[in-house]
């Protein structure tokens, strides 16, 4: 009878997930049905279910994989992410050389750092990066949907904040804000963000690795050689061999008995990389079909662009009969490839401004992404769809269960999501759209973001270890009393 | 389970298959899989014709000045 029992809920899990892919295909179709220019908001939707496909696969997490290299020298994950990128770069390098890529560079510097340290320590705290939050979502998790809350409140406040937060800002950022010519609805001398972007972050350069090495990018030699080989297998490989002589040599000399380190030969080291690299096949092979997906979801989103005459979503919308949120040039967010938090912003900032709160005279939402209804946004629609391909196959691989949020995690998870908040504002982007995605199409502000990130997540896990050992020691403390 | 996944595979297959099918002639009219054409990315066509016309339309200004 138990196997029953069990047998029945498994086929219950299936009928479910496949409910869910069936809804989605209704959502395409009768909003096809409905008006054609729906495709475009389509396209978003499915190559968003098969990320999140993807990402549960896989276990796609940053802050899992730094956590485990952090706290117990488990290299597999990292390991996985960093083979995942070089997969993803050669697909991308042949998007860019075919010149039909929508990627767009983004100015680099020491911000990138700073950034991306602060994202690192909060998706430590939080247990998730921003896409590991999503598909966590998507098993059931309430902690990750708590997590992708603050991430999303965090940042759609924080774009707007001014007042006394503008005696933050450095003179020279606030005199170059105001050079740059803006529309005054935007009022660019208010709000810290706003003069973070239009009077630093837009003064640093843009560059991708093939351009800097004087290569045209959009040629295979430029591509492949200056963005893949330079810009991203020779920093992966590095970056690899540094793991494996920190933490993966000393597990492979556990399966060679009665070897000491110094006596290990080049041979026998190789062949420890090679096995440590061959551990993470899963999280290798989500990377590789991620790679894909993004290369052909810029394929499709461009060919749209072309057939619909457009450059942006925000004309599609208007087409559509919804000018509501547009920002004041016209456009949505729409970066034709995956990302993450931008949209979270975009949907609060949307339910902030119902409620009240004008919030579109920022850059963030007023000047570029817009606070269309979520109902709308094309990449509110990747994001709902990978919360939805992740438990397809959380689901058919029987791991789909409601978590409700654990009381000692929730402050964790509202702390972390924050600062992610706060690290994807400051880096334009998070560990997808400021380090996965960048790093792979060749943009030195992906590598910038992700050392940041690495170094944030080694504080975050020391952190955490004291403050686990700390709250540890008062329990027993207060037991011998 | 592995036959609701494959029909979950062909579903998806199916979606993007036809996203790809409405996205490839718009590449295909501008040109962009011409032997033609440079490895410079998607690019308009000048009707040189009127591209003469606007030329001639500004030296026309300088001329009345």
């Amino acid at each position: 009878m138990n196997e029953a029992a069990v047998s029945d809920g498994l086929i219950k899990k299936k009928l479910w997930a496949l409910g869910i892919v069936v809804l989605f295909a209704i959502v395409s179709i009768s909003t096809y049905a409905y008006n054609e220019y729906y495709i475009y908001l389509s396209a978003y939707l499915w190559f968003g279910f098969i990320y999140g496909m993807c990402l549960q696969y896989g276990r796609f997490c940053f802050a899992s994989a730094f956590r485990d290299l952090f706290a117990v020298g488990v290299p597999r994950m990292v390991v996985g992410i960093m083979i995942a990128v070089i997969l993803f770069a050669l697909v991308s390098a042949f998007v860019t050389a075919t010149g039909i890529s929508t990627f767009h560079s983004s100015p680099y510097g020491i911000h990138s750092v700073i950034a991306g340290f602060i994202f690192g320590i909060g998706m430590v705290f939080a247990g998730g990066c921003a896409s590991g939050s999503l598909y966590k979502t998507g098993e059931g998790s309430g902690t990750a949907l708590l997590v992708i809350l603050s991430i999303s409140v965090t940042q759609s406040s924080f774009v707007d904040v001014g007042g006394w937060i503008n005696k933050l800002v450095p003179a020279a950022w606030h005199e170059s804000a105001m050079a740059k010519g803006l529309p005054d609805r935007i009022n660019v001398g208010d709000g810290w963000i706003d003069q973070y972007l239009a009077g630093y972050v837009w003064d640093q350069p843009i560059t991708t690795f093939a351009e800097a090495l004087n290569f045209t990018k959009e040629t295979f030699f430029g591509a492949y050689v200056g963005n893949v080989l330079i810009g991203v297998f020779l920093p992966a490989v590095l970056l690899l061999a540094v793991v494996y002589l920190i933490w993966g040599k000393k597990r492979h000399l556990k399966e060679v008995i009665g070897q000491k380190i110094n006596q290990m030969s080049f041979r026998e080291n190789f062949g420890g990389f090679w096995q440590m690299i061959r551990s993470s096949k899963r999280t290798a092979i989500a990377g590789l079909i991620l790679g894909i997906a993004c290369g052909l979801q810029m394929f499709v989103i461009e060919g749209l662009r072309i057939k619909y005459g457009i450059r942006n979503a925000g004309e599609i919308l208007q087409r559509i009969g919804s000018d509501f949120g547009l920002s004041v040039r016209g456009t949505v967010f729409d970066p034709g490839y995956w990302y993450v938090t931008t949209q979270e912003a975009q949907w609060v900032g949307w339910l902030m401004q119902k409620l009240g709160w004008d919030n579109t005279d920022n850059i963030f939402f007023g000047y570029i992404n817009g606070i269309p209804n979520p109902a709308l946004n094309p990449a509110d629609w990747m994001s709902l769809a990978l919360i939805g391909g992740a438990a397809v196959m959380a689901l058919l691989n029987n791991e789909f269960k409601f978590k409700k949020p654990q009381k000692d995690l929730i402050k964790w998870a509202l702390i972390g999501g924050a600062l992610m908040g706060i690290g994807s504002r400051l880096g334009l982007g998070c560990n997808v759209g400021g380090f996965f995605v960048r790093v792979a199409n060749g943009d030195p502000a992906g590598w910038l973001f992700g050392l940041g990130m690495i170094g944030g997540a080694f504080i975050g896990v020391k952190f955490f270890n004291w403050w686990t050992e700390r709250q540890l020691a008062k329990e027993f403390a207060a037991l011998e009393i | 389970m592995k036959h609701m996944f494959g029909i979950i595979i062909v579903i998806i297959t199916l979606f993007v298959g036809f996203l790809l099918g409405y996205s490839i002639p718009p590449f295909i009219h501008a040109g962009v899989f011409s032997s033609e054409r440079a490895e410079k990315g998607v690019e308009v066509k000048i009707d040189e014709n009127l591209e003469k016309f606007y030329e001639d339309l500004y030296k026309d200004k300088e001329d009345e000045e």
